[in-house]
């Protein structure tokens, strides 16, 4: 029975295939492929260009342009500051989407977009023509959103909101702090990268304090009023590091006045803080090559169209990831993850007559506050008319049994294999 | 080429419309696993999170229901799968049930 059934399903696909040979040969022989190039190969920019090599089978031809050879995620970059994953493993190379998937990855950077052309301008002159285009190029930093913050305070005062060399130089600071001394940090304003990211940072450097340098202060001089899941972190610091942790509200500091990466020394209007070490994380915005090309609004990130991600204001053009405007959705590789899928189902419903089936969003995001202790929160979104919405969502609650916590850590570690699987291969 | 046509005849005579509704919920049922695919491994891998592929879809089904009903714990997937139809659980389960290990 099923021997008879699978033949038959290899027979007819055989058929099926010359027969839509024969009738698209002379298209085929005319035209060259359409063409999808995608710029930034993070979270959203990588599995884009995966899937749309791997569900057009050849029949569009995808160009990836992405500078470093090796990502390093954001992802999980904060239990490398535990203490709890190698810096190695955190990093992923493309050299499975370039042989697996026959993807161009080109190592470059995107310079301008010539939108009327349709072509891409790398930093090597060169330029690379697209039917559909796709922009993923992430957050760039507002240095000056900060007073007294600068690319040259970045070494110093490590925002570490891009992984890599930033990630391991905080790490280096953390580790290198003198006994008892007062680490600080300064976190972004809204809307930034990953919500609940500054606050599982906070806890990844309260472990490791813990284990080496126990009378360690932290202090976070926060812009905001709250923060997400700050129940749960405010629980868990109380449980995990009794002692350790302040957090100062706005209307407790009066707001940032200004870093000083040589005295070290961190102003509001109410006190001045000195810092052995701290982490200053500035306002953010969509990825520079995006405002070149005259993709951003007033806030400088990309309005899209929920359904395909599309750009507001060009077609050929879909903006995902944390430079697009996904209203409901955070900005998490996990939501870039998802809507490049969406994205790449568009586009081959567009080059190649591809079945395009209504858009699918879904987000969730762990964070450690200790060992063992894992929380998350989720939700699953639609495409409405004029923006993404929610349409029901969850939250770890205060008071979870251990067991139950230690299986939510357990699962964010499969889901960082599982969603690396799916971006790079 | 004639003998495709003539194999082709044969087999929609004789496996009629409902072969070509499983193909299409098949399709279906790929495209629906993509959002499965951030946490679940195409190549049946795991550590923390299990592996999916491969299972009968009868047991793929009622596992999906179980969550749907929310009769099985897990609040990831009970928001995942309430946002699914029945036609949708039965595509998903065609697909990963033709998904083997060794395909990978
Ligand atoms: C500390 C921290 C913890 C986090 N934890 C989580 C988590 O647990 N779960 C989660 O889901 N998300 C998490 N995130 C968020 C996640 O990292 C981002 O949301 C995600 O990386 C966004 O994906 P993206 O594709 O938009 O951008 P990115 O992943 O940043 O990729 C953009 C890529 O574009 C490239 N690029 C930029 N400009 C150009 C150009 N001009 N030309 C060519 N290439 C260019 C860059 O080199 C980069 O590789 C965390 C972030 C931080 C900072
Ligand atoms: C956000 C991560 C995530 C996504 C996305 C996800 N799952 Fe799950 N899935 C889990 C976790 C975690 C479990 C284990 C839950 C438990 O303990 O019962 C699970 C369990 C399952 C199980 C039961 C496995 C077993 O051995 O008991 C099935 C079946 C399943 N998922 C199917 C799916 C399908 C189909 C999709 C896509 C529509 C999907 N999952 C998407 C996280 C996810």
């Amino acid at each position: 029975m099923t021997i008879t059934r699978r033949r038959f399903n290899v027979l007819t696909g055989a058929s099926a295939l010359t027969l839509g040979l024969c009738a698209s040969a002379p298209a085929l022989l005319g035209a060259a492929k359409p063409r999808a190039v995608i710029i930034g190969g993070g979270a959203g920019g990588a599995t884009a260009a995966r899937y749309i090599a791997k569900d057009s089978k050849g029949a569009i031809d995808v160009t990836l342009i992405e500078p470093t050879r090796r990502y390093y995620t954001c992802f999980f970059s904060n239990l490398y500051l535990g203490g709890f994953r190698t810096f190695d493993s955190i990093g992923h190379g493309y050299d499975k989407l370039a042989t697996e998937y026959d993807i161009n990855v080109v190592h470059d950077w995107a310079v301008s977009i010539d939108r009327d052309k349709k072509q891409v301008v790398l930093a090597s002159g060169a330029r690379v023509p697209y039917d559909r285009l796709i922009v993923a190029p992430g957050i760039d930093i507002k240095y000056d959103s900060v007073p007294g913050y600068s690319v040259d305070a970045a070494g110093v005062m490590p925002h570490a909101w891009k992984s890599g060399t930033q990630a391991q130089l905080l790490k280096a600071k953390i580790d290198g702090m003198k006994e008892g001394g007062t680490f600080v940090m300064v976190p972004p304003p809204n809307p930034f990268r990953c919500p609940p990211g500054p606050y599982e940072r906070i806890s990844m450097i309260a472990h490791a304090f813990k284990q080496k340098n126990p009378k360690a202060k932290i202090i976070i001089l926060d812009p905001k009023k709250k923060f997400s899941k700050q129940g749960l972190f405010m629980d868990g610091w109380q449980q995990h590091y009794p002692g350790m942790i302040e957090w100062i509200d706005p209307g407790s500091h009066g707001g940032i006045k200004n870093v000083n990466p040589d005295t070290m020394e961190i102003v509001t209007d109410l006190d001045t803080f000195k810092a052995d070490a701290a982490c200053v994380i500035p306002a953010q915005k969509a990825g520079t090559i995006a405002a070149l090309a005259g993709l951003t609004d007033k806030n400088g990130w990309c309005p899209i169209k929920p359904e395909t991600m599309q750009s507001s204001v060009d077609e050929n053009i879909h903006v995902i990831g944390d430079a697009s405007i996904a209203a409901a959705m955070p900005k998490s590789g996990f939501s870039a993850n998802s809507q490049a899928k969406s994205a790449a189902m568009a586009i081959r419903a567009a080059l190649i007559d591809a079945k395009a089936f209504p858009a699918r969003y879904s987000n969730t995001c762990w964070s450690l506050i200790g060992k063992n202790d894992g929380i998350k929160v989720g939700a699953k979104y639609k495409a409405g008319a004029e923006k993404i919405e929610p349409t029901s969502k969850f939250i770890s609650k205060v008071g979870e049994t251990e067991d139950l916590r230690a299986q939510t850590y357990e699962e964010s570690v499969g889901w960082y294999s599982g969603i690396t699987a799916d971006i790079f291969g | 080429m004639r003998s495709f046509v003539f194999i082709t005849l044969i087999g929609l005579t004789v496996m009629g419309s409902r072969a070509i509704a499983t193909e299409d919920l098949r399709a279906l049922g790929e495209y629906l696993a993509a959002e499965c695919f951030t946490c679940h491994q195409l190549s049946g891998d795991h550590n923390g999170i299990p592996s999916i592929i491969g299972w009968d879809t009868w047991a793929f089904e009622l596992v999906m229901n179980e969550y749907r009903n929310k009769e099985r714990d897990s609040n990831v997937m009970q928001t995942l799968a309430t946002a699914l139809s029945d036609e949708e659980v039965k595509a998903l389960a065609i697909y990963f049930n033709s998904i083997k290990p060794k395909d990978h």
